[in-house]
């Protein structure tokens, strides 16, 4: 097994995509914080009736705001993703999975070390990408730099650390479903589209409908209880127990998948 | 007899279509076991279940612990060169790389030292980058598919002389599917036809040598005349083909009695030859006569 998961470091590490979407999170992450310096600056200088307040919901006012405007959008989730497809279709791509199909039998090693390695990547992107949102903040927002304390690094460094672990069994979802479904391109478009808001707004969907068949209170939101929705919903005030959440269900999904995914290509050929 | 593989009636099937029936193979160690069969016929699908890679529908098969894979094009990472490939190999079997990897790579017959990247390399190089990653942890059965598709004929020499200095030198036994049959002959010591999914015949070198039938091919001026003089003569198994060329096919036929008796019955003859059957030939005519039969 640890032979696995290093030679799975090691194929990453020799990735050149690796470091080039280590360097498009930041990009992304100053991009971002461009947009909302843009939405903050016309918010201040247009009149409120004129769109300024609409460009008010979007300002940036302390590291909480701009912490979760940052990991709620897009852009890290998009990247993990791809990132996760890519790596884990890389074997079957290549065909090197013929190559060392006698090495990881039973193949649950090949899950659980592609796991490990996206696990370990997704936290990196997610840190990578906080250390960025701060520095960046810092010198687009007046004040930022100024208002920092223990205490809020504190908080930010618990926000970031709680989206690691969303980011990081999002990715391993996504790692397991690419190894069961062995098709990079259906794997791809399925999970980006998901990553992308699809996902959220199918569970609002059902949600709602539970709530029509008085299944459920108007307040439960199924989004809460998934990992996708809650990499849109956690901020950076999120208390004790959304935490305790957030944790329950990261490793119960992440579980599951690294169970059904591991017991699916157990049963499949390797063409 | 100790076989280092052996197969007992392994079968696949998908959905409709039953690409391996009931195929049971038996290779010694030290073999170069010649698996042989048209395109279609279920030699990868075989190899691919022996490999692990795939599941048999059916049957059982007692395989080495240690095999080497190289099944239809060779799978490596075209960002890496041909060290990196083999060390990455190396890591996932758990191997420490003490120079096994340089190793390994220049007894294929490539560039230790080069830096060009995989997927620059040529057909050629990439078979034996194949080769190498196949060799990695030792193994004591190699199973090559179509090792020698698209190479040139000095790739081919090459790839030949690795795989007899490997059965030689190191002892390792290899199953190898092709439909080359020629250069097969140049290396194997036992075969295997397989046909429509199954195995017709299983043979050894020497069985083989013992089964090619010699016969006698002759140019005439008249083919009815050296046909009936032939036949009048003894001859029992005397045939005759659509461009003229007239065989004789009795074992221990003696061409200058053939000669003398067509020239005294007013035949010329122009050219006689004897010829011995190709295993090419000899697989044609075992599919022909076996379509859908079972091993003998």
């Amino acid at each position: 097994m640890k032979g696995v998961i290093k030679a799975d470091i090691s194929r990453m590490v020799r990735n050149k995509l690796t470091w080039i979407f280590i360097v498009i999170s930041v990009a992304g992450v100053l991009m971002t914080t461009g947009m909302y310096a843009l939405m903050t600056l016309l918010a201040e200088n247009i009149p409120a009736d004129e769109g300024g307040a609409m460009m008010g919901a979007f300002a940036i006012n302390s590291y909480e705001t701009l912490f979760a405007g940052t990991y709620n959008s897009d852009v890290l989730i998009l990247i993990v993703t791809v990132m996760a497809v890519l790596f884990a279709s890389a074997p079957y791509r290549s065909g090197f999975i013929k190559t060392i199909s006698e090495y990881v039998k039973p193949r649950y090693k090949l899950i659980v070390s592609e796991y490990v390695c996206i696990f370990i990547y997704s936290v990196i992107i997610a840190f990578v990408a906080g250390i960025a949102a701060f520095l960046f903040g810092g010198l687009m927002f007046k004040g930022l730099f100024a208002s920092v304390t223990t205490k809020l690094l504190l908080k930010l460094l618990g926000f970031v650390a709680g989206h690691s672990l969303l980011l990081g069994t999002f990715a391993c979802m996504i790692v397991g479903m690419t190894n069961v479904l062995k098709n990079t391109a259906l794997t791809l478009i399925s999970s980006l589209l998901y990553a992308s808001g699809f996902g959220t707004m199918i569970y609002q969907l059902i949600s709602i409908a539970l709530f029509r068949l008085n299944l459920c209170s108007e307040s439960f939101a199924l989004a809460d209880y998934t990992v996708i929705g809650n990499i849109y919903g956690m901020t950076a005030d999120s208390m004790g127990d959304d935490i305790i959440r957030v944790a329950i269900v990261c490793v119960i999904v992440a579980l599951l998948s690294m169970t059904v995914s591991s017991l699916m290509i157990e049963k499949q050929d390797i063409k | 007899m100790e076989y280092i593989l052996s197969t007992d009636k392994i079968s696949k099937k998908y959905k409709k279509c039953l690409a391996v029936d009931q195929v049971s193979i038996h290779i010694k160690k030290g073999d170069i076991y010649g698996f042989i069969g048209k395109n279609g016929a279920g030699k990868t699908t075989f190899l691919k279940v022996i490999s692990g890679l795939i599941y048999p529908t059916a049957g059982t098969m007692n395989v080495p612990a240690k095999m080497g894979v190289l099944i239809e094009s060779p799978g490596f990472y075209g960002n890496m060169t041909a060290v990196e490939n083999v060390r990455l190999k190396m890591k996932y079997a758990g191997l420490e790389d003490n120079g096994g990897a340089l190793e390994l790579v220049k007894l294929v017959g490539l560039d230790p030292d080069s830096n060009k990247k995989a997927s620059d390399f040529s057909l050629g190089m990439k078979q034996r980058l194949g080769i190498a990653l196949a060799l990695v942890g030792d193994p004591e059965l190699m199973v090559l598919d179509e090792p020698i598709n698209g190479l040139d004929p000095q790739g081919i020499v090459e790839m030949r002389d690795i795989i007899m200095k490997l059965n030689q030198e190191r002892g390792i036994t290899f199953i190898i599917a092709s439909h080359i049959l020629e250069e097969l002959s140049k290396t194997a010591t036992r075969y295997g036809i397989i046909n429509e999914g199954r195995l017709i015949l299983e043979i050894s070198n020497e069985e083989l040598n013992e089964r090619l039938s010699e016969r006698i091919v002759m140019n005439v001026d008249d083919i009815v005349a050296a046909y009936k003089i032939l036949t009048e003569k003894g001859y029992k198994s005397v045939k005759r083909d659509a461009h003229g060329q007239l065989y004789v096919f009795d074992n221990g036929a003696d061409s200058s009695e053939i000669v003398r008796a067509l020239v005294l019955g007013g035949v010329r003859v122009y050219t006689i030859q004897k010829h011995r059957e190709s295993l090419e030939e000899f697989y044609l005519s075992v599919t022909a006569k076996n379509r859908g039969g079972a091993a003998q």
